[in-house]
């Protein structure tokens, strides 16, 4: 695993809460390809990691599904529930601060 | 896209090469399978190279199995927290005072009743749990391919600990070894008031999660 995936992990849930403000429902594959799209490449979530995290944050109740018969197959649609809404804002504010703490650690100059 | 007969085809790579067995899994996955088989076809691969390279890239059988394992873990995860919470919540109010009371009930009850007839009610709170793990064995032959099976799974498991527990607690008094002849549940009242009161609480656990269909927050 390169750190950029290790660095994706740990915040894999925050992503997918930001993603599901953006756009009122997405899937699975549609979650991978959007994160692809918008890093250029860069960061690539894995099956592995993407499938759990969803389960995970419908079983803490932040999102809710539906399913829809699409070219004849099930396919399943994520969106945020209301708490979904509130945790959102939440762990993204608090990624936001650990983010600027973070630069300010990266840029520190050497004391003179 | 995709033809039915591709579809079934993919549908046999996720049944016999990833053992996925829960619908609900199947169908998220391979909703997945297809959309990533359909990208590479539509980049110019034939069907069997392209759903190859996606079964590849989706980390073959063992990744594709292990998304299937931590999703029965979560589901394990939400029905043993419920289970947790409601035995607390007898412990606190308003159920409390009802718990209090049958534990005195219980205490004043066990040592006035001979040690056949407390071994009988012991049988009989243990007999709840057979009965329990009888049902969870039909309902999860019924719900086999779907993810209620795992529910019923962990039903069965955790009736097995206190009927596996009272059985323990009866087998020692039939040895003779720690207790001697006159069996321990008339030398020891307080510790038999104690094993029935956990037996009856925690049979009232399994009634009250029957009533609440044991609801979890994944698949629909």
């Amino acid at each position: 695993m390169n750190s950029n995936q290790q660095l994706l992990k740990g915040s894999l849930s925050v992503i997918i809460l930001k993603l599901l403000e953006e756009q009122e429902r997405m899937y699975g594959y549609e979650i991978t390809q959007k994160v692809k799209a918008l890093t250029a490449g860069q960061m690539a979530i894995t099956e592995g990691a993407l499938y759990p995290a969803l389960h995970k944050l419908e079983a803490e109740g932040l999102l809710t599904t539906e399913t829809q018969v699409v070219e004849g197959r099930a396919r399943k649609y994520y969106s945020l529930t209301k708490d979904g809404h509130t945790e959102a804002v939440s762990r993204i504010s608090e990624l936001g601060i650990m983010l600027e703490n973070l630069q300010r650690l990266l840029t520190l100059k050497p004391a003179i | 896209m995709l033809t039915s007969h591709h579809l079934t085809l993919l549908r046999q790579d996720l049944r016999a090469l990833a053992h996925v067995e829960y619908e609900e899994v199947e169908n998220e996955l391979l909703d997945h399978y297809a959309t990533l088989t359909e990208q590479k076809m539509e980049a110019g691969q034939v069907f069997e190279y392209a759903s190859a390279n996606a079964w590849a890239e989706l980390g073959a059988g063992p990744g594709l199995n292990a998304i299937q394992r931590d999703y029965e873990k979560n589901i394990r995860k939400q029905i043993s927290s419920r289970h947790l919470e409601i035995l607390k919540s007898y412990f606190r109010w308003p159920t409390v005072l009802t718990t209090l009371l049958i534990g005195v009930l219980v205490y004043i009850v066990i040592p006035i009743l001979a040690d056949d007839v407390l071994i009988l009610i012991l049988l009989l709170s243990a007999f709840i749990q057979m009965a329990v793990i009888q049902y969870c064995y039909y309902e999860n032959k019924k719900m086999a391919g779907t993810s209620k099976k795992i529910i019923w799974d962990s039903l069965g498991y955790r009736a097995g600990i206190l009927l596996n527990s009272a059985g323990f607690f009866l087998n020692m008094r039939s040895t003779g070894v720690i207790f001697g002849a006159q069996g321990p549940l008339q030398i020891h009242a307080g510790i038999a008031a104690i094993l029935s009161f956990i037996a009856i609480i925690y049979s009232m656990s399994f009634i009250q999660l029957y009533r609440e269909n044991f609801s979890y927050k994944t698949t629909h």
